[in-house]
């Protein structure tokens, strides 16, 4: 499982409200009662870093 | 006259003689077979031979006079039947008079010209019948208390109370403005019992797209009809396995889950499958777990399969890690059984009032050895060597993958305060899918927005019931916008994102889309999204 980071294309810079799940595109907000927010934690916590985004 | 008769007193004593009797008498003499004839009532009292006084006269086997008796004071003459003598004997004790009446058992007192009203005792239940109209019990004041006078069953008090106890405890008592209930009150009909969400299997939003009938696992846990994951442990491979929405339910009910066993697997080490719930924190404060009132709670459901033999139910409580584990047998094959397991409150460990997970309701279908614990009625720590599972079964736990063709089902699951089950309670559609859509919502045409460049949108969405947390949003295609008469952006590949922090208290997310073309600044849209293209907001546990 991979991520990416999500560009803000009006105001530039990545959002700052959610991650991007490459496997499925889905969009993962930094919330951590969200368990999808939870396994990437635990990707990052294992020494894996976001891709830049698009 | 000639003389014919003469009579006895004419007759000189003495003087008939054997000489003076025919041959025929004198050989009966003889032979002793003579005999002599009596006058009826011949024989007075006066006659007979005496006896013992309070004896009577019967017959023997052999039908010879005998007497009997005379017996003691207050025997009375009982027949032994045909075949034996009647004898004097002591009547039952207490037969009327000052030691009351007795009757033995389901010998019943019978009252009425009918008998309508018959009381007796049978051994072990007493009982009073009437078949004929109504019993009417006239009374001022009426205590119905335990055989040994001590506890208080119920009262009933003229112009008072009517009291109910429990244990000599009382719970009900009626007052002049109503009653008064000491405790809770759970009832069939009481609404909001059931702790369990789609306990009916009745809502399936993810699977209500043309071409997609069912959930496929894998290797990778993931809900399927709302509120009901299928679980993996270590990676376990359903393979071909199916987790399906079905008609086939027991009465009463619609729906029912039902896993489909493709091929044959063997779980391999520390791997589980199971099908299972997250229940909310903040919905299960009434349990007072970590308290002295936690509360005792029954969890019943349906469940069928042709593989018969013992399965798991655990129940863990996440915050603390605990569990407590039962099992169940489906005892016959592809037949609708009810089954129901009570378990008591954890009095030690608190359930935090928050939006995480609180209680997992599983229903285990197979597992590794290495998972393998003992039931308990304890609330029990998850063992802390070894996998550290929060998956675990009872060794006799059967593996639903040792045939191709295994099915299971399960329907109609409750999860309720009390020490027994009541009905299902059965909630509307409308109304479940509502408390689903708090963790899940499916949207094809709920996003209004404003073009934000040539290639990206911004829009609103004002979720039907707020979402549990932050949700992750994904979809199935490209969301398509469309201001009518002017313009139509289309998205080359999916891309929604949450713009802001979602607020689970407040109204409305904002979300930002890109990867579009021919989209306008300032361009007003709504979502232009086909039927069977869809943006999923997942707030699941």
């Amino acid at each position: 499982m991979t991520y990416k980071y999500i560009k803000n294309d009006i105001e530039g810079g990545n959002y700052t409200a959610c991650i991007k799940r490459i496997a499925d595109l889905a969009t993962i907000p930094f919330d951590e009662a969200n368990p999808d927010y939870q396994e990437y934690l635990k990707w990052v916590a294992a020494g894996n870093t976001p891709a830049a985004a698009d | 006259m000639a003389l014919t008769q003469v009579k006895t007193n004419a007759i000189a004593d003495d003087a008939v003689t054997t000489d003076k009797l025919a041959n025929a008498i004198n050989t009966e003499r003889t032979a002793n077979t003579a005999k002599v004839s009596l006058e009826d009532n011949a024989v007075t009292l006066a006659k007979m031979a005496g006896g013992t006084d309070g004896q009577i006269i019967t017959y023997d086997a052999s039908g010879d006079p005998k007497a009997i008796g005379p017996g003691t004071a207050g025997q009375v003459l009982t027949s032994a039947g045909a075949g034996a003598e009647p004898a004097f004997a002591t009547p039952a004790p207490g037969v009327g008079g000052a030691a009351g009446l007795d009757l033995n058992d389901s010998t019943a007192l019978r009252l009425g010209t009918d008998n309508d009203l018959s009381f007796y005792h049978d051994g072990g239940v007493g009982r009073l019948y009437n078949t004929t109209g109504s019993i009417v019990i006239r009374s001022d004041d009426y205590y119905f208390k335990d055989s040994t006078g001590n506890d208080d069953i119920a009262k009933f008090i003229e112009d008072g109370a009517c009291e109910l106890y429990h244990n000599n405890s009382k719970k009900l008592e009626t007052t002049s403005t109503g009653a008064t209930v000491t405790g809770s009150v759970v009832a069939d009909n009481t609404p909001g019992r059931n702790l369990i969400m789609n306990g009916a299997m009745a809502i399936n939003q993810r699977v209500s797209t043309a071409g997609l009938s069912d959930f496929n696992p894998v290797t990778n846990s993931l809900y399927t009809l709302d509120r009901w994951r299928a679980g993996t442990g270590s990676s376990f491979d359903w393979d071909s396995a199916r987790v399906k929405q079905v008609a086939d339910s027991p009465d009463g009910f619609s729906n029912s889950l039902r896993v489909d066993i493709g091929n044959t697997e063997t779980p391999g080490a520390n791997q589980n499958a199971l099908i299972y719930q997250k229940i909310e924190g903040s919905d299960l404060q009434g349990l007072a777990y970590g308290t002295s009132s936690a509360k005792t709670c029954t969890l019943s459901f349906w469940v069928r399969s042709n593989k018969t033999g013992t399965y798991c139910a655990q129940i863990s409580q996440h915050d603390c890690g605990k569990y407590v584990l039962y099992e169940y047998s489906i005892s016959s094959a592809n037949t609708w059984e009810k089954k129901t397991i009570t378990f008591s409150g954890n009095t030690s460990d608190v359930i935090a009032n928050d939006n995480g997970i609180g209680l997992e309701i599983k229903f285990h279908l197979t597992s590794h050895s290495n998972d393998h614990v003992s039931a308990t009625t304890s609330w029990t720590a998850k063992p802390s060597g070894g996998t550290g599972s929060t998956y675990l079964t009872t060794s006799n736990q059967v593996n639903l993958w040792d045939h191709a063709d295994n099915v299971w089902y399960i329907t109609g699951v409750q999860l309720e305060v009390g020490s027994a089950a009541s009905n299902f309670e059965y909630i509307s559609y409308g109304d479940e899918l509502l408390r689903c859509q708090r963790y899940f919502q499916r949207v094809n045409g709920g996003l209004t927005g404003v073009g934000a460049s040539s290639t990206s949108i911004r829009a609103n969405y004002i979720p039907i019931v707020n979402f549990r947390a932050s949700p992750t949003i994904s979809g199935n295609a490209g969301v398509d916008f469309n201001n009518p008469g002017v313009n139509s952006p289309t998205q080359s590949s999916f891309d929604c994102g949450i713009q802001f922090t979602y607020n689970p208290n407040n109204v409305g997310i904002t979300l930002g889309l890109g990867n579009y073309s021919n989209a306008t600044q300032g361009y007003t849209y709504i979502q232009w999204s086909s039927a069977t293209e869809y943006i999923d907001f997942d707030a699941e546990l």
